[in-house]
Formats: C-alpha cells, structure tokens, sequence
C-alpha cells in the first residue's frame, strides 16, 4: 500500500471523540435563553446608518449629560446586594442582569467604543455563552472584548454553581471600573 | 428527504421561533463538531466550552445563512473560525494543556488502536495548525476539496497542496515518534 494511502486509511479509521453527555442540554438551555435564532440580525445599509446615526445621537446626548450635568458618576458598590434583575448605568455603558431559567444574562448596552472587561467571582458562576461580542477572549471569572459598534448589545450567559447564593460582577472599560454590583441569586 | 434538506428545514423552524427544532442540527453535528475541536488540540474541558459557544453563535446568526448553500459548511466554516480564536485566546490567557483527549474506548477497543490513536492525535499537535485544519476538514468531517475550501476560507488549488504537505508533515511527525520510542 502506498504510504499516503495508508495514512489516510489511518486517519479514517480513527474513532470521533465523544462529547460528554450533559453538553447537548447545556447548548439547549443556552438556546432557549438566548431570545431567539438571528437575535444579532443586522440592519439593511441604509437602515444600519440611520440605526447607527441614532445611536450615536443618542450616545451623545447621554455623555453630554454624564460629563457636563453630572460630572461625578454614580458607581454602584458591592455594599448593597440587588435583586436578580436590575440596571446599572455608568458614562461608558449600561449592564442589565437579568435571569432566564437557571442562567444568568449579563446584557451590555455599550454607551461608547472601547475595550470592555467583565469579571465575575469564577466561584459563584461559570460562563456559558457569550453573545454580539467580536473576537471575545475569555478565561476563568473574565471576558474580554472591544466595542466597534455601538448599536450592538452583548449578552454574557452565566451559569451559578448551586451553592452560590450571590454573584459580584465588576465591569471595567479602558481597564478602569465603571460598574461594581453584588446580585443575589436566590 | 436529504440531510440537506433537513437541515434548512431546522433552520427555517428555528428562525420562525421554534427553539426546539434547533435540537435537530445538535443531533447530526454536536459529534463531528466535538471530534474536529479535540483533534485541533483542545482539552476536554475546553472543547466543551468552546462547542458550546459553537453552537450559540451559530443559533444567534442562523439568520445569516444563505440557503444557496449546503448548511453543513456554513456551520462548520463558523465552527472552525470560533474554535481557532477560542484557542488563540485561551492559549493567551493559559498554556494549552497538552493532555490529549480520545473516545472513550470501549472494552472491545484492542490497545493497539488506542495506541495508533494516540499515535496520530501527537502526530497532528506537532504541525502547524493550518496543516492540522486541512487534516482535520478533509479526513475528519469528510469535506470534498470545494467544500474544504469553502469552510476554510481558501482556494480551492491550496487546500489540496496544503493537504498533501500536511500528510507528508504528519508522516514525518509519525516518523519521528516511532524513533523516538524505539
């Protein structure tokens, strides 16, 4: 037999590598809490600039206020716990945490373009999906991403080990903290 | 009715609103989708990670596929470029873990297969990763040339010479481990 064709024989008989066994429900359960198939559906050109042009009014007018009404920004500390499913707004972008079954969605409404880092006590939560975001780089406890396109949302899915009962989540942009917020998950 | 067919069919379900249908597509690519992130050189744990955003992102942007396409290689193009920049930001944050992952291998499966398994995955973690693709693309999801082409963003003419390198690389890595444990 010729080499390559004993190599290919090899390579073909190889056997595929099992998935585990809960992964097909985790994708399902990410699925059904992601808001639906083509939930980052893009504009058509004209309607994207028309789209864009709002947003970027609109991202205006909010650091208009930010910087000249209300130069001191209100940062939410860890301090207070809030319930599971609030707001929290600062200059550079708004987080909505939300739950949807046994997840939970960190939602990012970006304000202005930027580097975004979201940290979250790896202890309490593991990371189940990111969604919206280019070229995320994630670890343990931490994602990373830039913002090009502010009329896009991100969504962060995670997952709360079972015996969390509450989830610290620190947004930083440009590496510097914007957001601090304690969510409880019971 | 094809599995081309079926596939459009799971997608035009989903995109009207029937999360469940997407269940359908898991089905028939979980596996191959699984097999072709581990043989890349992903850990168990990652791989399940990184398949998981797989397949988010696929759902998220199954609005974007063009049905004059075979839905196979719209997902596996997807699959290959998330599972490449997974790695690559993984490898930045941590140094991949070199532990190799195989099927479980059944009672029946003969040590001597587990070994040629070994064998080869070592084999395919010493080329470079544009080899590893077109080895992976060719003989693991069973790609024609122009469906290679297509999920690995490339000419057709280059995946075939990169094909054949790749085969003479991994003969040669092969090679080499066997005068390595002689």
């Amino acid at each position: 037999m010729h080499p390559d064709e004993e190599l290919i024989a090899r390579l073909q008989a190889m056997p595929q590598a099992e998935p585990p066994s809960d992964l097909r429900t985790a994708i399902m359960d990410s699925v059904r809490a992601s808001g639906g198939a083509g939930a980052f559906r893009r504009p058509a050109r004209l309607a994207r600039r028309v789209f864009l042009g709002g947003w970027a009014v609109a991202a205006a007018i909010i650091l208009i206020f930010f910087v000249i009404a209300q130069p001191r920004t209100e940062q939410h500390s860890a301090a207070t716990m809030a319930p599971l499913s609030a707001s929290y707004r600062s200059e550079a972008l708004t987080l909505e945490v939300s739950r949807n079954g046994s997840l939970v969605k960190l939602g990012l409404i970006p304000l202005r373009t930027g580097s975004i880092t979201i940290e979250w006590d790896p202890k309490s939560a593991e990371l189940v999906a990111i969604s919206g975001a280019e070229a995320a780089s994630s670890s343990k406890g931490r994602t990373t991403f830039t913002v090009f396109d502010l009329s896009r949302r991100v969504g962060i899915v995670l997952r709360p080990r079972p015996s969390a009962g509450s989830l610290s989540v620190r947004v930083l942009s440009e590496k510097r903290e914007v957001i601090r917020a304690a969510v409880d998950l019971n | 009715m094809s599995e081309d067919e079926k596939d459009r069919m799971c997608v035009q379900r989903c995109l009207s609103g029937d999360a469940n249908a997407f269940e359908g597509i898991l089905e028939r690519y979980e596996r191959p989708i699984y097999n072709a992130i581990v043989r890349m050189g992903a850990d168990r744990e990652d791989a399940r990670d990184i398949c998981q955003q797989v397949f988010i992102k696929v759902y998220l942007h199954l609005d974007t596929y063009d049905p004059a396409r075979k839905f196979f290689s719209w997902l596996y193009r997807i699959a290959m470029n998330e599972a490449i920049n997974q790695m690559k930001s993984q490898r930045a944050s941590e140094p991949l873990s070199r532990n190799l992952i195989y099927g479980h291998p059944n009672p029946e499966q003969n040590l001597e297969a587990v070994e040629q398994e070994r064998e080869i995955q070592t084999g395919l973690l010493a080329l470079e990763m544009k080899y590893r693709l077109s080895i992976i693309v060719s003989y693991f999801l069973q790609l024609s040339y122009e469906e290679a082409a297509h999920v690995l963003s490339l000419p057709e003419k280059t995946v075939k010479s990169r094909l054949f390198t790749a085969r003479q690389l991994l003969r040669e890595a092969l090679e080499s481990q066997r005068h390595a444990s002689r």
